[in-house]
């Protein structure tokens, strides 16, 4: 399975989910097919999870969707655990498992050997779960898990992109990229708008 | 009164009512999301933000970890903090420096002492020096509370600086403030 074509199925089937991806190959792919403003991209290694996680408790109302690579979540084990336990309702996990660092030179990674991410979520309480090894089960696990209440852990096992394969980095960097978001979230309606410096909300005198 | 044989012993209590005091200046601050990890130091203060019910907690399994999770809890519209040992700025810099100085996604700091008097031992404070360096190397406000006294001014200002500069701000509390028998 290429991650590119389990990308255009997420972004097929994906409404109005907030999205954060990791570092890499896999935002860049993400932009490619499927961007939105509600997109969060090349959030640090190992703190996709976490960083999924804060939001999704914000923001009970709405679903999370963390999309990572495998080495980013070997790197934050222990948020799968915090993830099982705090048992969100409204968070998704998808692990793109390619058992390399592609990003740092094809290098392979803990999954490539002995190592089972299945099983560590599993281990770490995240029992809704599933392994994906082909573009149809990805499609009938993603449709459970955006439809449903979870948290939800999918591995999706994928080759590695081809050499030659052209993703273009994202037009903007990631502060803008932030900024958009979480104008987003406030043209939504989720969060409130805030203005240059303290709103006036969060000043103590208005309390 | 005090020894220093009963300060390293059973003879140490934690200031329940100083952890009153840091509770309800989080509180009047807005504080209304805290990812933490436990330590000694903040017990009390830990207990009582765990039995808040305007308080959502998150217990996360390292600093680094409570430092994303409250990342993300500020993007969700929370007025997240970080509770947490000294040692965790030394786990936590990354984080610190990537998500929130390039993402802009800030957060308060409520950590334990800060590297200088009041250590008792020798294990715990080499961590604990890191504290200010990194905070200074990446570019973090920081402050020290001396005085219980200073403590709602000081969060609330902390706070103040979080949300008007985007940065995280770090109050940090010395030994003899959480605990009695200085």
């Amino acid at each position: 399975m290429k991650r590119i074509d389990a990308l255009k199925i997420f972004a097929a089937e994906r409404r109005e989910e907030l999205v954060i991806t990791g570092v890499g190959g896999v935002g860049r792919q993400l932009y490619k097919t499927g961007h939105k403003d509600t997109n969060l991209y090349k959030v640090q290694m190992g703190f996709v999870s976490p960083m999924g996680l804060g939001l999704a408790l914000a923001l009970p109302q709405r679903k999370v969707v963390v999309i990572e690579g495998d080495g980013s979540a070997l790197m934050g084990l222990g948020a799968l655990a915090t993830i099982a336990n705090e048992a969100p309702k409204n968070l998704v996990l998808i692990v793109f498992d390619n058992g390399a660092y592609e990003g740092g030179g094809r290098h392979p990674t803990a999954t490539a050997g002995k190592t089972r991410l299945e099983l560590l979520a599993q281990g770490a309480g995240l029992e809704k779960q599933s392994v994906c090894t082909d573009l149809e089960s990805f499609r009938v696990s993603l449709k459970e898990a955006l439809s449903k209440d979870g948290p939800f852990f999918i591995l999706a096992k994928v080759v590695m992109m081809d050499l030659d394969e052209d993703v273009p980095n994202h037009p903007f960097d990631i502060t803008e990229n932030t900024y958009v978001f979480m104008r987003a979230l406030a043209n939504e309606g989720l969060v409130k708008g805030w203005v240059e410096g303290v709103s006036a909300s969060h000043r103590p005198s208005s309390r | 009164m005090a020894t220093l044989e009963n300060l390293r012993g059973g003879g140490v209590r934690h200031s329940v009512k100083n952890a009153e005091v840091i509770h309800q200046a989080l509180k009047d601050a807005g504080i209304d999301f805290v990812s933490l990890l436990p330590d000694s130091y903040f017990r009390e203060v830990n207990r009582l933000l765990l039995a808040d019910p305007d308080i959502r907690t998150v217990t996360a399994t390292r600093e680094d970890e409570g430092m994303a999770i409250c990342a993300g809890a500020y993007l969700g519209g929370k007025r997240p903090c970080m509770v947490m040992e000294a040692s965790g700025y030394g786990s936590g810099a990354g984080v610190l420096a990537r998500i929130c100085q390039i993402h802009h996604t800030p957060f308060l700091i409520l950590s334990s002492h800060v590297g200088g008097l009041g250590e008792m031992y020798y294990f715990h404070s080499e961590t604990r020096y890191l504290g200010e360096p990194i905070l200074r190397a990446i570019g973090i406000p920081f402050v020290v509370i001396y005085r219980i006294e200073d403590v709602p001014t000081l969060i609330r200002e902390a706070w103040l600086s979080v949300e008007g500069q985007r940065l995280p701000v770090a109050v940090m509390v010395p030994r003899h403030i959480l605990f009695e028998g200085r």
